[in-house]
């Protein structure tokens, strides 16, 4: 049984549109790679890239993600991509508050899955989830007509002991203030991104993932990928179709 | 492009995409409240231990490093109490159950694993090996617990997490 090779023009053809289809890709391969080759020259590492569009790429956030609250008076609590902020220094990992209590000794922060205990200086003192909550997921945080804090949840509203330990099932009337956010002034919200990813991403970083495709994904990754094997492919009908052509000329016409 | 090649260079474009991006998931073993409720025979009390500075020097001796935080909950009936600590294995935390009653270790349960490897941790022929332990001098414990291999980050984890929950019952019991 013998290999049926394709004809001379579906090669061509093949070789002259998977040429054009892959350019731009080894375009940013070629401009990628030759820049990372250069890097200390180029003091690629040095350079920190802000962008919020690249930054996103790492799933890093931009100062507009920063969500900012007053807490005892003059401080700041801050929630930044998961992760909170007492005056800027890292408080425990957890997602947006709904409500800050604010008492001595214990103030609390409470989120929609978690309660974050600190010291009115803000030291951490305790964070509890769900499992040793009487709910599964916070609503809102109120206060009882006689000013005890208050946890709204649709498996029941709840008010703790002084001690934030015990909590018991509250069925009475009770207000709800929404949570007012403040704007951190630029300065502030320059230090807190430092504080939680650093100055940025370098942009030697930026270009060996635009190298390698990882900047978009697995899209990305893949396109690079198929990118690497039209090359070979461009080489192997590249080759096959100039030995074809100095055979052709180096024998002899019959006249 | 001929069909021969089609499949395999489609395999591997699959396995290329689909091949790194398996990733740990949380596995929950056994809820945390089940825990507490299965280690005791009724309601037990809720309590918390303050950490002094004196307790959190004894708590890094006892652990190798600072402990995070100004508090710890357990729960206690008569001589028996339970605690749920946390450790991190390798790059993720693994929450714990301990009870101990009178100073000795009455059972250790893995409730959910995050890592990777290393969940062998969860199986009683692991477990089994810290009942009766005990914290001695100088916080060694008073057998020697035998590892898993594959599973050393998570072993090393949790003997760390029964000597501070031996340490935190000691503290505890004494108040």
């Amino acid at each position: 049984m013998s290999l049926q090779l394709p004809r001379k023009r579906t090669i061509l053809a093949w070789h002259r549109w998977l040429g054009l289809a892959s350019a731009l890709f080894l375009l940013s391969l070629s401009i990628t790679g030759l820049a990372l080759n250069h890097t200390e020259f180029l003091k690629l590492d040095q350079v920190q890239i802000k962008s919020s569009v690249i930054l996103d790429r790492y799933g890093m956030a931009s100062g507009s993600s920063i969500d900012a609250y007053r807490i005892h008076k003059s401080d700041t609590l801050a929630h930044l991509n998961g992760q909170l902020f007492y005056n800027n220094a890292p408080l425990a990992s957890a997602d947006r508050p709904l409500g800050i209590i604010e008492g001595a000794p214990i103030s609390v922060v409470a989120t929609e899955a978690q309660l974050i205990y600190l010291t009115t200086d803000g030291e951490f003192v305790e964070s509890i989830d769900s499992s040793q909550l009487p709910y599964t997921t916070l609503d809102a945080v109120g206060t009882t007509t006689d000013g005890r804090p208050l946890l709204i949840s649709s498996a029941g509203n709840w008010t703790p002991d002084a001690d934030w330990i015990e909590f018991d099932q509250y069925q009475a009337s009770y207000n709800v203030a929404p949570l007012e956010t403040i704007t951190l002034d630029e300065a502030s919200a320059n230090s807190l991104l430092d504080a939680f990813q650093g100055g940025g991403v370098s942009l030697y970083r930026v270009l060996l993932d635009l190298h390698s495709g990882r900047l978009f994904g697995w899209g990305g990754r893949t396109l690079m990928d198929l990118s690497a094997i039209a090359i070979i492919i461009l080489i192997t009908s590249g080759i096959g179709g100039w030995l074809r052509k100095s055979r052709r000329q180096k024998t002899p016409q019959i006249t | 492009m001929h069909p021969r090649l089609t499949t395999p260079l489609l395999a591997l474009v699959l396995w290329l995409q689909f091949g790194s991006s398996m990733h740990a998931i949380e596995d929950v073993y056994l809820e945390p409240e089940t825990f507490i409720a299965q280690s005791f025979e009724s309601e037990p009390e809720r309590k918390v231990l303050w950490l002094t500075k004196d307790l959190k020097a004894s708590i890094k001796q006892v652990l190798g490093r600072d402990y995070r935080g100004m508090r710890i909950r357990y729960w206690q009936q008569g001589e028996r109490t339970a605690w749920i600590l946390e450790e991190i294995g390798k790059v993720k935390l693994i929450t714990t159950g301990f009870v101990i009653e009178g100073d000795a270790m009455h059972s250790m349960q893995v409730l959910i694993y995050r890592e990777s490897h290393g969940w062998e941790v969860r199986y009683p022929f692991f477990t089994d090996q810290f009942k009766g332990l005990e914290l001695g001098e100088k916080n060694r414990l008073n057998k020697k617990i035998d590892g898993i291999s594959g599973a050393t980050l998570s072993v090393n984890a949790l003997t760390r997490l029964s000597k501070l929950a031996l340490h935190l019952h000691k503290e505890a019991t004494a108040q």
